[in-house]
């Protein structure tokens, strides 16, 4: 039997070495990565003009260095540079520089926001009681330790592990295991409080 | 902790990088995926961009290539400022930015860099003894607020101390590291302590809160009753500020929403004189002179915004209002808007001399970050001429005038007054460059009369800065990230000294505000994966120093944490979580440091404002903004660091880790 060979390269490695002498190839990284990376400009930002202003010099950037981009072992971290993560961390740059440029902009580091989270309604777009259970996340988000937070709020926003990895610095391994002890903080600070938003009575479909 | 293959925290990753998460029946997987989708709820903006956002932000996107790819190669590094900022009190370690110079119009740019364990003051070059004024010298054993007026200050004592440096402010025991003679500690119980060569001189007492002014000498003190007040050390001039106005609730500086400083090493500093923020005044901080602007002096519902300054005390004030500029975006076919005509404030080294100018300005909205905003003044580096645009009979000029006196210079007409419109005078024979945006023009004021002397196209410049050689400016452009190119005003000759790089440099200026250094990083040559810093003089090209190569590609070292010390010998540059390259180009020596302890949290670095020392803190724990747990280090390979532990309790070394490098 006949089998053509499946191509498992990751697609965003394959547009980024293509692309490195055809921009057009660029386009397949903007499409699949343009919503996260507005999402992690928003929250950091909470502004739609900034954020949308933060996103397209995010990917100016990396349009324009992605023929450097190198899908290889940096020697530090346990997993090969991603793509996603080269682009959320020229974002992170890229917020903090607007930032810097406009007075009043402040970014929302995550404590702040996860405390802002907790202390606001977030809209008439939930129930009384999915807003209840947002807050009640939120304020147990922000009694864990700098790199769990980032780590969850990272996760909310779609990104994957080795791209967190690669944002913060940190080993793939490093990653999961704050991770693991995040979320297992998690449910204990949510199981300690009365009928928390995680308990099955709060639970939705 | 090495993490064992399969673990609990393996199959958690595994079972959130799965898509769909796979259905393995763990009680944590699942509990985890509910987290994630509460939290991934709306919290009032929409997380996802809309379809014609996503179009519009495409456009940007590979239009700005397009425009790259037929034009001038960009050069090398990125123009952002170096933010040091850093200020401490014994409560919270407060955002504070020492910039020299600003890059963007409005220039009081207030950083939101966090901050090292160290706070920065500037101590003066013409410093004389401590005499201070009357009114300023209530401070008794009752620990009232005020200045200490002992006479033993008087005695010489301070000829001993490094005053000519910046010098470092404590929370908590000034430690002992090699290099470091003179620095100022904030005592648990209010005493605020010169500290310099083994000698504590007290300053104030009852000090809640300390906060660095920019000029030299200067700081500004928050008391336990609630007031607040400038000194000068260097002559002892004093004011007292409205504590409504500086202050937060809390007692401590609001030192980015209070204070507008002027950028540069200049005395320059405006503060509200009413919750309301209607009334200002100029404080100079020399003499601690004041000119008030009661309410109805400049337009309601404004900021104070320094324009252009530059390392001479010239400077133009003008008030801006951030309603406006922070209206939405609306797409680069949007309509322009012209701005009211205005007034700006022209300081001309003296409060006496100021004067008010007539100033027209409009700008297409096109973003907010203040890249659709024209720049409507520049100042000469040596300060001598000052240009704006305003009209003339109803045409936009450039107008360039004598800052002293306004002594009319000349007019350079304009076609109109572009969002792009940028622009720089130099010295000497005056040459004056413009920018629209894509075209660069320098002319030549040759008696008065402006001569085209050259013109060419550009992409997107940005700014311009000058150098040491008087005929080299550098101009910053804004395409695919941030770079410079050197142009020579006397020629017209722009050149390609920077390769483009990944957009990941800085400058640094000195007393004379000139970029005196660049750092960038640029790609290994054989492994793009891995990076150089060197330090760059922006007006040879030289490489003046190179690090040796770093695991970590050009893009994802963050510029923004870099500390420049020393008139640009001394650099820092993080990198990742938890290390950082050391530049000394004094000793030709690179190294890498990395966090003094090894464990998950971020780790900051940051040079200590006299470049004596390393800084390392790590981000507060959860629920504060307290940072706890800063070490420091002697600014030379190999040594160890030395925590700053325990309470304020006088010139204690406090209990090492590591042995003091002495």
């Amino acid at each position: 039997m006949a089998a053509k060979r499946r191509d498992n390269r990751d697609p965003d490695l394959a547009d980024a070495l293509a692309a490195a002498t055809d921009p057009h190839a660029f386009g397949g990284i903007y499409e699949r990565h343009v919503g996260r990376i507005y999402a992690y400009a928003i929250q950091r930002l909470h502004d739609p003009a900034l954020a949308e202003d933060a996103t397209a010099t995010t990917f100016s950037r990396a349009l324009a260095s992605v023929h450097m981009f190198t899908p290889r072992d940096t020697g530090r971290n346990d997993h090969p540079p991603t793509v996603g993560g080269w682009l959320l961390t020229i974002a992170r740059n890229v917020v903090i520089d607007i930032a810097s440029e406009r007075r009043g902009v402040v970014i929302l580091d995550v404590d702040i926001y996860a405390q802002q989270i907790a202390s606001k309604d977030p809209g008439p777009a939930l129930t009384t009681e999915r807003n209840d259970d947002r807050r009640e996340l939120f304020e147990a988000i922000s009694h864990l330790n700098a790199t769990q937070r980032r780590i969850v709020l990272l996760r909310f926003q779609g990104w994957k592990g080795p791209e967190i990895a690669d944002l913060l610095g940190m080993s793939a391994g490093a990653v999961r295991i704050a991770q693991h002890r995040a979320f297992i903080k998690l449910r204990e600070l949510l199981e300690s409080s009365a009928a928390g938003p995680m308990s099955e009575e709060h639970q939705h479909a | 902790m090495p993490d064992r293959p399969d673990s609990p925290a393996d199959r958690l990753d595994a079972h959130l990088d799965s898509t769909p998460p796979d259905d393995r029946d763990d009680d944590l997987a699942t509990f985890a995926e509910r987290v994630i989708e509460l939290g991934s709820l709306s919290d009032g903006h929409a997380s996802e961009p809309s379809q014609v956002q996503i179009d519009r932000i495409r456009e940007r996107v590979f239009a700005a290539d397009r425009g790259r790819k037929g034009n001038v190669v960009m050069a090398a590094s990125t123009f952002s400022d170096n933010r040091p900022g850093t200020t401490t009190s014994r409560i919270h370690i407060r955002d504070h930015q020492e910039d020299r110079r600003p890059v963007s119009p409005l220039s009081m740019l207030m950083t939101a860099a966090l901050v090292a364990i160290v706070a920065i003051a500037a101590f003066g070059v013409h410093r004389a003894s401590l005499d201070f004024l009357p009114g300023g010298s209530d401070s008794g054993p009752d620990r009232s607020p005020g200045l200490t007026a002992s006479p033993e200050i008087d005695d010489g004592r301070l000829d001993a101390c490094n005053l000519t440096e910046h010098v470092s402010i404590f929370d908590r025991a000034v430690p002992d590291v090699a290099g470091l003679e003179t620095a100022m500690r904030l005592d648990s119980d209010g005493d605020l302590v010169l500290f310099c060569n083994g000698e504590d001189i007290e300053v104030a007492t009852a000090v809640r809160d300390v906060a660095p002014m920019r000029w030299p000498g200067v700081i500004a003190m928050a008391f336990d009753d609630h007031t607040a007040r400038l000194l000068n050390l260097t002559n002892g001039a004093t004011l007292d500020l409205d504590a409504t106005t500086v202050l937060t609730k809390d007692g401590d500086f609001d030192v980015a929403g209070a204070f507008h400083y002027s950028g540069g090493a200049e005395p320059w500093l405006v503060t509200s004189l009413d919750e309301n923020r209607e009334s200002w005044q100029i404080i100079d901080l020399r003499s601690m002179e004041t000119l008030a602007l009661p309410e109805g002096t400049v337009p309601p519902d404004t900021e104070p915004a320094f324009e252009m300054v530059t390392g001479t005390d010239v400077a133009v004030i003008t008030w801006r209002s951030e309603q406006y500029l922070s209206q939405p975006a609306t797409p680069f076919s949007g309509g322009r808007q012209f701005t009211p005509e205005q007034r700006a404030l022209v300081l001309p080294g003296s409060i006496g001399d100021h004067r008010w100018i007539d100033v027209v300005e409009y700008r297409e909205h096109t973003t907010r970050r203040g890249l659709g905003f024209s720049q409507p003044f520049a100042i000469s580096p040596d300060g001598n001429l000052l240009a704006y645009t305003t009209n003339s009979e109803g045409s936009p000029v450039i107008r360039i005038e004598r800052a002293t006196d306004g002594t009319p210079v000349a007019d350079v007409n304009l076609n109109s007054l572009d969002r792009h419109t940028r622009f720089f005078i130099t010295e000497g024979e005056p040459r004056l460059t413009v920018s629209d945006g894509e075209i660069i023009r320098i002319h030549h004021l040759r008696d008065g009369v402006p001569e085209l002397l050259s013109e060419q196209p550009v992409v997107s410049a940005w700014w311009f800065y000058p150098t040491s050689d008087p005929d080299t400016i550098l101009v910053s452009h804004n395409v695919a990230g941030t770079s410079v190119t050197p142009l020579d005003v006397a020629s017209g000759e722009m050149q390609e000294r920077y390769p483009y790089v990944a957009p990941i440099a800085m400058q640094v200026y000195g007393d004379d505000q000139l970029p005196i250094t660049i750092v960038r990083v640029v790609p290994d040559e054989s492994d793009a994966a891995r990076s150089h810093v060197q330090l760059v003089n922006p007006a040879t090209g030289e490489v003046v120093l190179e690090s040796d190569p770093v695991a970590a590609h050009p893009v994802q070292i963050t510029s923004f944490h870099t500390s420049l010390r020393n008139e640009g010998t001394a650099a820092l540059v993080p990198i990742g979580y938890n290390r950082a390259v050391v530049l000394d180009a004094v000793s030709g020596e690179t190294w890498q440091i990395e966090a003094p302890v090894d464990d998950d949290r971020l780790w900051r670095f940051s040079l200590a404002p006299d470049g004596s020392l390393i800084v390392a803190w790590p981000e507060p724990a959860a629920g504060t903004r307290d940072y706890v747990d800063g070490h420091v280090a002697p600014f030379e390979p190999g040594a160890e660091w030395i925590p700053l532990e325990g309470e304020p309790s006088g010139n204690q070394v406090p209990d090492a880790e590591g042995t003091p490098a002495t």
